[in-house]
């Protein structure tokens, strides 16, 4: 493939749009009736990712694609950039959100207040979408803020008191992640002198004052991935979401967090910077305990979202592992990572939602049975459990080879081993789910007790995606050229070149 | 007729408030009509000033065809057209919510001396900021003191009474300290003029530097304790929660920026930077500013009334504006300038919501107001696009007068400068503490089943409030034109 | 140390505007009965006023008055005396209006005394 030639053109800009345009128009509709809302509202989705995709064919013939507006606003431009790590992370983006989108259909069917929640959901794919496509600080961090409050009206959904707590647990969070990011990125712009994000480095020198900015970066974007210590919101805010939104949140929003400190650490330091002051290791470090920690919370939960959130948490300590180690193959890893772990997430946080739905169960210990009774719904469940652990064919396993390899071309082994004890703790947290669901007998007193252990499994509607899912997790890897990974490969290239 | 518009602007204000009893006397209903057109008119004339200062520089008026500095000049600078501009705008648009409803707030035998009132202090305002005689500029800060109180207190209960008259011993204990200020002057430089007696301080200073120091010891004392600058902010918080929401919306908004603006004039185009940097003014300044940011956003945490919490919230916010002047780099000024509009902006319209909100409930207390968003959407909706300002969020404006601070504190350097940037950072944080948990009770609190119905405040109420914040959206998003007037005015009180 | 002296001595009217400054912003911060602070306002207004006079005093000068036959000599300088005499009217404006405040809030309060005032306040509110 041809180099980065930068072609001028609205499609990203359009991308962004169309989602909010759909907001308004759900939220006009939506009131007069219901099928014409889910139609919008599918056709909103549905016309994003295909235009996303469509976006595929300039960036795989080697085009970056640029836009800017209000140049006169300088530097207040809002800029977007669609090169391939970009497109990459927006384009599952589009189709988790797809997905997710005809899974709630059912899902919140009997909703309180699905009103609210359904221009909610489209409007915060536009702020995602914003934030992978940006091209400048600014349009990093406006589409950031916004995706994060409108985010919050996932977390208190269901307004119960718990939902409250975790929900101003968020907005903290989310307001301190803020100040933190706008503190690295106006020293950036005094030290720098411009927000673009089209280069390899735009830091003159490693100075004090740029430390902060790092430290600054690192700790907001942390705050928002949920790097160790900064995690502590996450188990409570993704449970008490509405599953999809769940799957969003795990899936995707989080990964805008490390998104950016690709970014930061990649486009706006620069690999020598890193590679000479040494800075990541701190980021190292912590996204090294924050996978451990993460797995070991993760075994002693027994309501199953938490434990999918805190498995999230040691994923991500995964991702900024592999970010950190400043080699080209772990960051291949790490861009695959995020967009396997995306997949991975969704598919899990699909199909509790599906047993919450059909059985109220929400606890693993409740679940033995949930095989027999939802075989479909428990096998796409497994095939992302061995996913998580690393299993070969599929992409989880292609993503941890590289970002072993990585740690090991980085001469820190001990990361390696690192993702290997936490594999097995995933093995640890996850098998056992698959083996009671599918060989244990329900005992008297559980749910599924009895005659409850009949074929019942979710609508369509529900099982489609979630099947779609599951198959993403196998299908990139059994075919000639996976496609994601030699994205992920050339961006991870692109962002190494001096 | 252009070279008569500065002046034009004060006098049509000044005679149509004199006028407004002797109209109340005969035909009461004329009375809004009236005041709108004055208002209206007076803003279409800065709009015109402003692009004519714009394009061909300051305008110079003498008073009475008598030349400085025997006669009283008038100049309409950048800073002043600016200013005179959001006055009479944000004037007009008070009146437009005052129009219909006032009574609701005022004894409707006083709403005729509330447009009085009104127009008084609007032309006062604006001739305040575009004099450039010292005399005439006190005369016109007295009018606007006088008027400020007297607006308070027109609602004609007892807090409000209060509050109005500790208001006017504040004020007054503030006017003494100007004028001594002015006759300081006065006495080493000979002249009532700035730019003359700017020339002359020069050489004054020479001879009589404590006399030079004292003076400015006095002014900052007295437009401090008008402008609320923290610790003279006292007040303040009384002060606004009591009054009617016009009339908060009016002083927070404008009042207390006319007087940073006088302040500004004294010590920049009276005093010049070299010769301030050279006394401990800025610092003490400076540390004025962080700790009224500071004090203003802790104070605002533990408010119950919504009134009282916005009130403490402007004291911050004119902390933001006196850290940007006083750090004295271009960009900080620029960032000060345009958070004087800004803020005008943010706030006015934040009361406005206040007004038409605890006219309905009833209650000013947040614990009370929840589920207030549901029965009143446009303006909660207006009022969470303010407190999202506040607190910084991009593609609204307050946004852009931050960026520009937190530039100039950057750009100021040191470890001072990084400082700064932390206190402007943490009281973002503040901002969203004490907001938030408003909004949030407001639209998610109260009786879940509620649905949300169209707004049930009148279109004259909300005409304004949604007139505000899209000014609000659109300066965070082309913040050009406002950003450009900010940045030369800044290039000019910097002596550039 | 002797010249401070006789500044001191040339200069009186300074220092006595001065003093009564002080002694007014004292009086208006100190007393709690409202009709003093009122009056502590007056006082501290008269004293800058008396400085400005004072200022406009040239020594051997006329009052300046252009009348027949009255050419050079120096003349006091007219322009404080104007300038006060707006100065005044501020004044009287704002003893006025404090006055008035001060009968409404006699009537709503039955008290003068500000810190009453205060407590009444706090109480109901």
């Amino acid at each position: 493939m041809v180099q980065g030639v930068e072609t001028y053109s609205h499609l990203p800009g359009l991308v962004v749009l169309i989602p909010i345009i759909f907001t308004a128009l759900v939220g006009i509709f939506q009131k007069k009736s219901f099928l014409l809302r889910n139609w919008i509202f599918i056709s909103g989705t549905a016309l994003t990712f295909a235009v996303m995709a469509f976006l595929g064919f300039f960036v795989l013939r080697g085009e970056t694609l640029v836009a800017n507006y209000l140049v006169a606003m300088y530097p207040f431009t809002i800029t977007f950039r669609v090169d391939t790590l970009s497109f990459l992370i927006a384009v599952v983006a589009a189709g988790v959100w797809l997905l997710a989108s005809i899974y709630c259909l059912q899902y919140l069917k009997d909703d309180h207040a699905p009103n609210r929640y359904f221009p909610v959901h489209v409007f915060t794919l536009a702020g995602a979408l914003g934030v992978f496509l940006s091209g400048n600080l600014y349009t990093f961090f406006l589409f950031y803020e916004v995706m994060a409050f409108s985010g919050y009206l996932f977390v208190i959904h269901a307004e119960t008191p718990e939902a409250f707590k975790a929900g101003s647990r968020y907005l903290m969070v989310t307001i301190l992640s803020g100040i933190l990011v706008f503190t690295g990125v106006i020293i950036t712009y005094q030290l720098a002198g411009t927000l673009d994000l089209g280069s390899l480095g735009i830091i003159p020198d490693a100075n004090i004052v740029s430390l902060i900015a790092f430290v600054a970066f690192i700790i907001g974007f942390g705050f928002k991935a949920g790097l160790f210590p900064l995690h502590t919101w996450l188990p409570a805010a993704h449970p008490v979401a509405p599953s999809p939104a769940s799957a969003l949140l795990s899936g995707i929003l989080i990964k805008t967090g490390a998104y950016g400190i690709i970014r930061v650490t990649y486009n706006v330091y620069g690999i020598e910077m890193m590679q000479d002051t040494g800075w990541p290791t701190i980021l190292l470090i912590f996204a090294a305990i924050t996978t451990i920690y993460g797995s070991m919370a993760a075994l002693v939960q027994d309501n199953l979202k938490r434990r999918l959130a805190y498995s999230s948490i040691s994923q991500i300590g995964y991702i900024l592992m592999g970010g950190a180690l400043l080699t080209e193959r772990g960051l291949a890893g790490d861009i695959f990572h995020i967009v396997s772990h995306a997949t991975i997430k969704s598919t899990l946080f699909l199909t509790a939602g599906a047993i919450i739905t059909k059985t109220g169960i929400k606890y693993v210990s409740q679940m033995a049975g949930v095989g027999r009774k939802m075989p479909y719904t428990m096998g796409a469940f497994t095939l992302a459990a061995l996913a998580m652990i690393g299993i070969p064919p599929l992409n989880g396993f292609v993503s941890k080879w590289a970002l072993a390899l990585g740690a090991l071309d980085a001469g820190q082994p001990g990361y390696a081993v690192v993702l290997l004890i936490s594999s097995m703790l995933n093995a640890l947290y996850y098998l056992p789910i698959v083996i009671l669901a599918y060989f244990r007998k329900p005992e008297e007193g559980t749910v599924l007790y009895g005659d409850m252990l009949r074929y019942d499994e979710v609508r369509a509607s529900m099982l489609v995606p979630i099947l779609i899912l599951a198959l993403s997790l196998v299908i990139f890897n059994i075919l000639p050229v996976n496609l994601p990974l030699v994205l992920a490969e050339f961006s991870a290239r692109a962002l190494f070149q001096h | 007729m252009i070279y008569q518009l500065p002046v034009l602007i004060v006098v049509q204000l000044l005679l149509g408030s004199f006028i407004m009893p002797i109209v109340g006397r005969f035909k009461n209903q004329l009375i809004p009509y009236i005041s709108l057109f004055l208002m209206g008119l007076s803003h279409v004339f800065s709009i015109i000033l402003l692009f004519r200062v714009v394009q061909e520089g300051n305008i110079h008026y003498h008073l009475g065809n008598w030349a400085p500095p025997w006669g009283i000049e008038i100049v309409a600078d950048l800073l002043g057209a600016y200013m005179a501009v959001i006055v009479t705008g944000i004037g007009f648009l008070v009146l437009v919510f005052a129009w219909r409803h006032i009574q609701r707030e005022i004894n409707y035998a006083l709403r005729g001396w509330f447009y009085t009132l009104v127009l008084l202090i609007a032309g006062a305002m604006v001739g305040m900021v575009i004099t450039n005689d010292l005399f005439n500029m006190y005369v016109m800060v007295e009018i606007v003191s006088l008027c400020g109180p007297a607006l308070v207190a027109i609602r004609n209960n007892r807090l409000a009474v209060e509050a109005g008259f500790k208001y006017l011993i504040m004020i007054a204990l503030g006017s003494g300290p100007i004028l001594f200020g002015i006759a300081l002057i006065y006495m080493i430089t000979g002249h009532l003029n700035m730019t003359f007696a700017g020339q002359e301080v020069i050489n004054a200073i020479q001879e009589y530097p404590r006399v030079a120091l004292l003076a400015q010891a006095f002014f900052i004392v007295g437009f401090g304790v008008k402008a609320a600058l923290f610790p003279l902010h006292v007040w303040l918080p009384d002060a606004y929660s009591y009054a009617p929401s016009p009339s908060s919306a009016l002083l927070a908004g404008l009042a207390a920026k006319v007087y940073i603006v006088g302040l500004t004039r004294v010590l920049f185009n009276l005093y010049g930077i070299e010769m301030l940097s050279t006394t401990p003014l800025f610092t003490i300044l400076k540390i004025m500013a962080v700790a009224g940011i500071i004090m203003g956003s802790i104070m605002a945490l533990n408010q119950k009334d919504i009134k009282r919490l916005v009130a403490y919230s402007s004291v911050a916010q004119i902390g933001y504006i006196f850290l940007g002047l006083s750090l004295v780099t271009g960009f900080s000024v620029t960032g000060a300038v345009l958070h004087i509009l800004n803020h005008a902006l943010i706030k006015s319209m934040m009361f406005l919501c206040c007004g038409v909100i605890i006219y309905q409930k009833k209650t000013s207390n947040i614990d009370e107001l929840g589920g207030v968003g549901k029965e009143f959407p446009i303006t909660m909706i207006c009022f969470g696009i303010g407190a999202f300002a506040m607190v910084g969020i991009p593609m609204l404006n307050g946004f852009i007068s931050k960026w520009y601070i937190s530039l100039g504190a950057l750009e100021y350097g040191g470890l001072a400068g990084l400082m700064y940037l932390l206190v402007i950072i943490l009281s973002s944080l503040l901002n969203g503490l004490y907001y938030l948990p408003v909004l949030i009770k407001a639209f998610l609190g109260g009786d879940s089943q509620k649905e949300t119905q169209i707004d049930k405040a009148p279109i004259t109420l909300i005409l304004p409030i949604v007139i505000l914040a899209a000014g609000i959206i659109i300066l965070g998003l082309l913040p050009f034109v406002p950003l450009q007037i900010a940045s030369d005015a800044a290039q000019h009180l910097l002596g550039q | 140390m002797a010249e401070a002296i006789i500044a001191l001595g040339q200069n009186y009217f300074f220092y006595y505007a001065l003093i009564l400054f002080m002694v007014g912003f004292y009086t208006t911060l100190s007393h709690s009965n409202i009709l003093k602070k009122i009056i502590g306002i007056n006082i501290m207004e008269t004293s800058i006023f008396l400085f400005f006079v004072a200022l406009g005093y040239v020594e051997g000068g006329q009052a300046p008055i252009m009348g027949r036959g009255a050419e050079g000599g120096p003349y006091m300088n007219p322009l404080p005396s104007a300038l006060i005499l707006t100065g005044i009217v501020v004044s009287v404006s704002i003893t006025a209006f404090a006055l008035a405040l001060m009968v409404k809030l006699y009537q709503f309060y039955g008290t003068l005394d500000a810190d009453e005032i205060v407590m009444l306040r706090g109480e109901r509110e």
